[in-house]
């Protein structure tokens, strides 16, 4: 395999540019909503209630919203490695703040398993959640590499 | 930080610049001012090394140990 992963044209770099693609894809979805998941229900030949329709828009909202300051915050980080710096205490922070921002989403779904009858609502809820633990865990990481790297330049 | 590098004294005595030393050591200058302005910490014998030789002296010439003041305050007690 002769691709490589960080730097200019590596994958890292290709991630910056899906991270605007999805913001802008995000955005016109989270914007048409309303119509967006009429068009999905009439296409699937199903109707559902008012109730599980308009808790199914709110929970999508606010994961939208959620996951758009995620990728505004990814592509942060994308741009420091892809920019040689990745230890920094920029990049630590944005990567934490990602996990929080985990959280809200994770929150939303685990009370949607009360407004909309699914499996797959308390699934994603638990995987937020269990995603925001591991990226605190990396974010806690970044903060030692930081540390490390810091000692290591001082060192002459 | 008790240990203090007293390079800039020993480049005086030896009337070379800081440019010079870091030329012939292989470092930056940045890197050297690091070290002259004691804000390294720490050094790699290799470096140490070199400066001795290009210096001509021994590692004691161009570190010196001070006592901080919590440290002297501790032994008084």
């Amino acid at each position: 395999m002769g691709y490589q992963i960080l730097g200019k044209k590596g994958l890292s770099q290709l991630m910056e540019v899906l991270c605007t693609v999805f913001q802008v894809l995000g955005v016109i979805l989270i914007a048409s909503l309303p119509w967006t998941l009429n068009y999905y229900l009439l296409l699937k030949n199903t109707t559902v209630e008012p109730r599980i329709y308009y808790s199914m828009i709110v929970l999508l909202v606010i994961s939208g919203i959620c996951a758009f300051t995620i990728l505004i915050q990814a592509k942060k980080v994308l741009h420091n490695i892809n920019s040689k710096s990745p230890f920094t205490f920029d990049t630590a922070n944005r990567i934490k703040y990602i996990s929080y921002l985990c959280l809200p989403v994770a929150l939303a779904y685990i009370i949607g398993i009360f407004f909309i009858p699914s499996v797959f609502v308390i699934l994603v809820g638990l995987t937020f959640l269990f995603l925001a633990a591991c990226i605190f865990i990396i974010a806690e990481l970044f903060y030692q590499a930081v540390k490390y790297k810091q000692e290591n330049d001082l060192t002459i | 930080m008790p240990i203090i590098v007293n390079v800039d004294v020993m480049l005086a005595k030896r009337k070379m610049s800081s440019t010079e030393l870091a030329e012939k050591i292989g470092i930056t200058t940045a890197n050297l001012s690091i070290l002259k302005t004691n804000k390294a910490k720490a050094i790699r014998f290799s470096t140490l090394e070199e400066i001795c030789r290009a210096l001509n002296c021994q590692p004691g010439d161009i570190l010196e140990y001070v006592p901080s003041e919590e440290k002297i305050a501790e032994i008084d007690e």
